[in-house]
């Protein structure tokens, strides 16, 4: 059974055109989608491209989103997931955007603090983690997404979600220090 | 206990360092955000204009079936001059009107003729399927009341029969009165009228009720065509 979230109503009120259930979903989804997909690509036109195309498909799927048996928080995100995957799946095989420092993101270099560039630093080790640990470290500690969301959108149960996050926490933790 | 708290604060600051180097700008944000929600407005107005469009859609079908199923009944009523009490007998009165209406004048003569003929073959019928067989007894049939609501009926086709025998044979003259063309074969035609009329009353079944002071009154409006 479908676990009820309260933006289904918002979801409901957007089927029949409600800007004001837009103006709400857009508030409280745009961030962490676009940290998920800064985090995850790491190109700031990109990552904003990626999260206005996911507000595109949002408008244009909502009739097909069923409120009654359905968790608009865990669709959004699997159209924020899939939007992801596309990309990597349609992206070329040397892209200069993609690279670490690229873009903005080397001209802000000078200004930006050693936090910054401990983010960074991070970022390019979780590279190298399995494919699941990432996309968790992107959900978990990027978008900060609730357990329930995680475990609709990957299909896993919220306990073993726990453990899998302990793990990958333990194993950033050496990092950090 | 130590370690973990730092284990704990360094995750937080992390987080919140990864935050801050994720957070979108605001000129994106305000643009996206006035994009989606143009679209969503939009969307909004699209759906009115279909939702409108399906409204019409509907409605005109249902007007298409709901004629065609009324102009199909009643031209099975009327082809079949169904009973008074048929289901569709209202669908063969709409009938007859609409062929009223649909006549030239010289038409609708003939029209109220073959409708007169009807309405005087309904009252015979329903008076005939009233009657009780008949019984060999001391009690006499006609003790028997009428039911009110049959009763009732019978009185309204013997009005329509008063009506459209009488309607005929007015608009007969005035026919006569403006058309010199058609007098003497519309003048010959009425008197067949009204010797059918005579005839058809004359052949009607002997009913157990006293007859019908408007069947009376056509009776003497015909015999006084025939005397002229």
């Amino acid at each position: 059974m479908a676990i009820k979230d309260q933006f289904n109503v918002l979801a409901e009120a957007l089927q029949k055109g409600d800007s004001g259930s837009a103006e709400k979903i857009f508030d409280h989804f745009s961030k962490p989608i676009y940290a998920f997909f800064m985090a995850r690509i790491r190109h700031k036109e990109t990552a904003q491209d990626l999260t206005q195309e996911v507000f595109l498909k949002v408008i244009k799927n909502i009739e097909q989103f069923d409120r009654k048996s359905g968790n608009f928080t865990a669709w959004i995100w699997q159209i924020a997931r899939n939007s992801a995957i596309d990309y990597f799946r349609h992206k070329k095989p040397s892209y200069l955007a993609d690279l670490p420092y690229e873009g903005d993101n080397i001209i802000e270099e000078p200004i930006k603090s050693d936090e910054s560039a401990k983010v960074r630093e991070i970022m390019t080790i979780v590279e190298d983690f399995p494919p699941e640990e990432q996309e968790l470290f992107q959900m978990h500690f990027v978008a900060d997404m609730s357990y329930t969301d995680i475990a609709q959108i990957t299909g896993k149960t919220e306990s073993a979600l726990r453990v899998a996050i302990h793990r990958l926490r333990k194993k950033l933790v050496p990092y950090l220090k | 206990m130590i370690d973990f708290i730092k284990e704990q604060l360094a995750v937080r600051r992390f987080k919140k360092s990864l935050r801050a180097y994720t957070r979108p700008d605001q000129v994106f944000l305000k643009s996206a955000r006035t994009r989606f929600i143009n679209l969503a407005q939009q969307r909004a107005s699209v759906k009115a204009v279909v939702t409108r469009s399906n409204s019409w859609k509907y409605a005109t079908i249902a007007i298409v079936v709901v004629f065609s199923m009324t102009s199909g009944m009643a031209v099975f009523a009327d082809a079949n001059n169904v009973s008074a009490t048929h289901p569709l007998y209202n669908f063969k009165r709409l009938s007859e009107q609409i062929r009223l209406g649909l006549s030239s004048p010289v038409q609708q003569v003939e029209l109220h003729q073959v409708f007169a003929h009807r309405r005087l073959e309904e009252v015979t019928e329903l008076e005939a399927n009233h009657d009780d067989p008949p019984v060999v007894s001391t009690t006499s049939v006609s003790d028997k009341p009428v039911p009110d609501k049959l009763q009732v009926r019978i009185d309204e086709l013997n009005k329509d029969f008063q009506k459209e025998t009488e309607t005929a044979l007015d608009e007969t003259e005035n026919i006569i009165e403006y058309s010199n063309r058609e007098t003497q074969v519309k003048s010959r035609d009425s008197a067949q009228f009204c010797r059918d009329i005579l005839s058809s009353i004359k052949n009607r079944p002997k009913s157990n009720r006293p007859p019908s002071p408007m069947v009376d009154h056509i009776k003497d409006r015909c015999r006084e065509v025939l005397e002229d």
